[in-house]
């Protein structure tokens, strides 16, 4: 027993330590990290980076096609604006520097505003634990106005139920018509990935986008009470992963889709025709990543722990228009925490709203520093016990691998 | 001896085991109150888009009342062993040592489960009028790492009041101080799923945390 209670001390010591001090470094170190504002001139064809250099200066610069800096070319503001219109109306505007037409295409503020979107979506949407019940709105109110839920729906025995929040009952009438048309439609049990946005705050409602089992993508709403459900065409060898619903001003897309290996769809309004944006691997449950829509172009903004990167696409047929990526470099700070830690443990992460625990950041580096401690604790330990070899060795062992997490228990934690 | 030992253990923590009820009780009737009251001021609709937009679960007001039921009934039960020295008493008893400690802790444990579970059952009957089994579900998922940080400060508590140095003490203060924050990371709902069945191996060896204790009591090491 004496020998358990001693293992389970150090043990917990050794666990505490190694989520404790990486903590503490981080907290007494903080490391910032800010990206450029990128956009894509429907005037120069370039993209324009603004990039902060200081607290509160930054730089204005275009990037070439292949997304290089072009030498010795600084914007002011006031470029910037005349360059970017369909972001920076309202200074041109207010500057009478508005103009009529850009490439050919008639602009006024109304048109801008009409066809401008942002969509955003980070891995901590996706990573959690998500309640097994789905509300849902009704898509067209007897009132224009749209109204807040006042049913959910659960699927239960391949049925899908419709229950009442005010009574807690089951709607038996329109459980039986949606669990028909959800076997129509041929959806197959669990689902695998859902999006809405349910609110009353929008112009319109497009109720669920939905991915099946197999992979296949439908688009389900309730419509006076009734059903409406759609199954999305789209080739047999593509697998959907993810989904994410839009329900844009501009009514030209319905959302985004991302499959299996891991592609950026969007998926049009009209025909739910799949258009395949090249713009790399995008994992939503990974990266973080942002669609910005204007008049011209749509930017999408692709980013994680190894870097970002930006694509410019046109707004009409999705093509590339020009790229640009920037890799995250590791911060000294970070540099002399590798020397230091030979691997961190937390319970949280920025990527998900789970708790458990991670080992991370396995550092080599640090082995020099666990080597120095290991021999001190060999030293200390055939002092301190009547044992030459065995326990000293065992600790100076446990010392090597755990570094600096195992030293500091076996320093204080005597016998 | 072991029913005597029961209620040795229970003349010290009944005290606090009926006051601890008591608080648990009136913090669960609390809460259901309050999801009552939004209930007649907004419509139960409002409490299930609440919960299912914005990931809550209305009873984070409970949260920290198992910890605190744990903490009270470990120092009720273990301070007067240390406080009036009555442990090596308890220790020459005619009884195995480690079945002693053991029912100590038993009998300790036993107390906070019954606390904890039916403050546990008034949320989960009141949840089950108003919301489907799903949501209920979810609702006591959440509550069960706050259940299990209770027991965890109550190993922790007992461990510490039958250690017989302060410098001991202060590292397993230290050592309890951080295993109980690690319940309390994430306050997303269903966060710690995922690990409950680490929780449940780290509560249970948790328990030789008071007999090693125990035993360097007995190897009088003490201050």
């Amino acid at each position: 027993m004496k020998k358990a209670y001693t293992i389970l001390l150090v043990t917990l010591s050794v666990i505490v330590l190694s989520w404790f001090l990486p903590w503490l470094y981080s907290l007494l170190f903080p490391v910032g990290a800010s990206d450029p504002f990128i956009a894509y001139s429907p005037i120069s064809d370039r993209m324009i980076v603004s990039e902060r250099t200081g607290e509160k200066e930054s730089v204005i610069y275009p990037l070439d096609t292949d997304g290089v800096r072009e030498e010795g070319v600084v914007y002011t503001k006031e470029q910037r604006d005349s360059l970017l219109p369909q972001l920076y109306f309202t200074q041109l505007v207010a500057r009478e520097q508005m103009p009529d037409s850009i490439n050919g295409i008639e602009i006024s503020i109304p048109r801008l505003k009409h066809n401008s979107w942002v969509f955003t979506s980070s891995p901590r949407d996706i990573n959690k634990r998500f309640a097994d019940v789905y509300l849902i709105m009704e898509s067209m109110p007897a009132r224009i106005d749209l109204e807040d839920p006042t049913e959910v729906f659960r699927f239960r025995d391949g049925r899908v139920e419709f229950i009442e929040m005010e009574t807690n009952q089951i709607n038996q009438a329109r459980s039986k018509r949606f669990t028909e048309i959800f076997n129509d439609r041929g959806f197959t049990l669990p689902m695998k990935s859902f999006s809405a946005n349910i609110t009353s705050r929008k112009a319109y409602d497009e109720g669920y986008l939905m991915v099946d089992d197999n992979g296949d993508i439908f688009h389900m709403k309730m419509q006076a009470g009734r059903p409406y459900m759609s199954k999305v065409r789209k080739p047999d060898s593509l697998r959907a992963a993810h989904v994410f619903i839009m329900e844009n001003i501009d009514k030209e897309a319905i959302g985004l889709m991302s499959d299996e290996t891991h592609n950026l769809y969007l998926i049009e309004r009209d025909g739910y025709r799949l258009c395949q944006l090249p713009v790399g691997k995008v994992d939503p449950e990974k990266d973080r990543f942002s669609v910005v829509k204007n008049l011209f172009n749509i930017i999408v903004r692709v980013s994680n722990q190894d870097g970002t990167r930006w694509s410019a696409l046109d707004a009409d047929d999705y093509s590339l228009l020009a790229s640009y990526a920037k890799t995250s470099e590791k911060s000294t700070v970070a540099k002399i925490g590798s020397y230091i830690f030979p691997y961190t443990l937390s319970f949280t992460s920025t990527s998900d709203c789970y708790a458990t625990p991670r080992i991370e950041s396995f550092s080599w580096a640090a082995f020099v520093l666990n080597a120095m401690f290991a021999l001190v604790i060999f030293i200390v330990y055939r002092r301190r016990t009547a044992d030459a070899i065995c326990r000293p060795a065992l600790a100076s062992l446990v010392t090597l691998v755990f570094g600096i997490f195992a030293f500091i228990p076996f320093i204080i934690i005597r016998n | 001896m072991e029913r005597a030992l029961i209620f040795k253990e229970w003349v010290k923590t009944r005290m606090v085991f009926f006051i601890s009820l008591g608080l648990a009780v009136c913090i669960g009737l609390y809460t259901v109150a309050m999801m009552n009251r939004l209930i007649e001021l907004k419509g139960v609709e409002h409490l299930w888009l609440i919960m299912l937009l914005k990931d809550n679960t209305f009873i984070d007001m409970i949260k920290y009342v198992p910890l605190l039921v744990g903490l009270a009934v470990g120092v009720a039960q273990m301070a007067p062993e240390m406080a009036q020295k009555r442990l090596k008493l308890t220790l020459h008893l005619p009884y195995p040592q480690r079945r002693l400690v053991g029912l100590m802790l038993l009998t300790g444990l036993v107390e906070l489960l019954t606390i904890y579970f039916v403050q546990a059952l008034i949320i989960m009957v009141y949840d089950f009028r108003i919301l489907p089994s799903e949501l209920v579900v979810r609702v006591m998922l959440t509550t069960l790492p706050w259940y299990f940080a209770g027991f965890t400060a109550y190993l922790f508590v007992t461990a510490v009041c039958l250690e017989g140095t302060w410098k001991r003490r202060i590292v397993l203060s230290l050592l309890a101080i951080a295993v109980l924050m690690m319940y309390f990371l994430q306050p997303a709902p269903e966060a710690y799923n995922g690990m409950l069945i680490l929780i449940i191996i780290t509560v249970v060896l948790l328990t030789v945390l008071s007999f090693g204790s125990i035993i360097r009591f007995k190897e009088g090491r003490q201050d």
